[in-house]
């Protein structure tokens, strides 16, 4: 059983906070396409609305990467703070602005540029700090070797 | 009254989620493998982990309390209300899972919180905002509905 090296765990973990942050925006880009395409739940009996969601290929692909955002992210919490995992994943929300103007033909404004802006130094700042303060258990797969 | 209740609710109990989530998933160590066989292990760790499965019900409380909470209150109060779930996330890591917080990622996370704010005020939020984490994280789309969420982020 042996601790992984600083330098692994660094590149570890920017691998999969950009998992966190590609799934979360595609996955919602995904999302909000599929459910252009559906009809008015208030209009549809709800076996084919249920069929209706099975059945496009946008919300499934949308599922399908919201479930790689939830086992990155709590992947993640095995061996980063919470407090490091958390604003960074936010970065998200840039990526979606930028989304939402080049896919959706949303309008951003000068309000949510700013926001845009304040979350990327937020983020920078943070990514400066230490992925983990806390000592977390041991490797949990050599573990589960042991075992 | 009912309004204030229900903010605070879905920020302290999704909070709550991402401390359970986070404890669940620390004290088994450090994941490490990726690889078919592991990612079979870690799936099977994650869900008979009992602090995970409390996490992953306070996001289901959290998301029913944020649809709560946009039938009582506006929607420009209670979608950005709720970008304080990044300080409180923070303040929970810090008290409750002893994380030292340097002063630069307190900074960061204000700037995170207040940058939300302005990116999903109703009015500015984009067609697709970002389910993030937790449903205090989520951010109104079009009009205003809230989200779908598939299943439950930490």
């Amino acid at each position: 059983m042996h601790a992984p090296a600083p330098q692994n765990r660094t590149r570890r973990t920017a691998i999969f906070i950009a998992i966190v942050v590609l799934a979360n925006s595609f996955g919602n880009l995904l999302l909000a396409i599929g459910m252009k395409n559906m009809p008015d739940f208030e209009h549809v009996a709800l076996g084919p609305y249920i069929a209706g969601l099975i059945l496009n290929p946008a919300l499934v692909s949308g599922a399908a990467l919201t479930a790689i955002f939830t086992f990155a992210q709590l992947s993640l919490f095995s061996w980063a703070d919470l407090s490091y995992v958390i604003p960074c994943t936010a970065s998200a929300y840039i990526l979606t602005t930028l989304f939402g103007q080049v896919f959706m033909g949303d309008h951003v404004g000068l309000t949510r540029w700013i926001g845009v802006v304040l979350i990327s130094f937020g983020v920078t700042l943070v990514a400066e700090t230490p992925i983990a303060t806390v000592e977390h258990q041991a490797e949990h797969h050599a573990e589960a070797k042991s075992c | 009254m009912l309004k204030w209740g229900l903010i605070l609710c879905t920020v302290f109990v999704s909070s709550c989620g991402d401390i359970l989530c986070a404890r669940g998933m620390s004290q088994g160590g450090e994941l490490t493998d990726f690889n078919p066989r592991g990612l079979l292990h870690i799936v099977r760790y994650i869900v008979t982990r009992r602090l995970v499965i409390l996490g992953g019900l306070c996001y289901a409380v959290a998301f029913f309390s944020l649809l709560g909470l946009l039938t009582v209150a506006q929607l420009s109060v209670a979608v950005p209300a709720t970008a304080l779930s990044f300080v409180v996330d923070t303040l929970g890591a810090h008290f409750v899972l002893k994380e030292r917080i340097p002063w630069k990622r307190w900074v960061g996370v204000i700037l995170v919180s207040l940058g939300v704010v302005l990116a999903v005020k109703p009015g500015n939020a984009p067609t697709a905002a970002p389910l993030n984490p937790a449903p205090p994280h989520v951010a109104p789309r079009g009009q205003g509905q809230p989200q779908p969420k598939p299943s439950h982020t930490p």
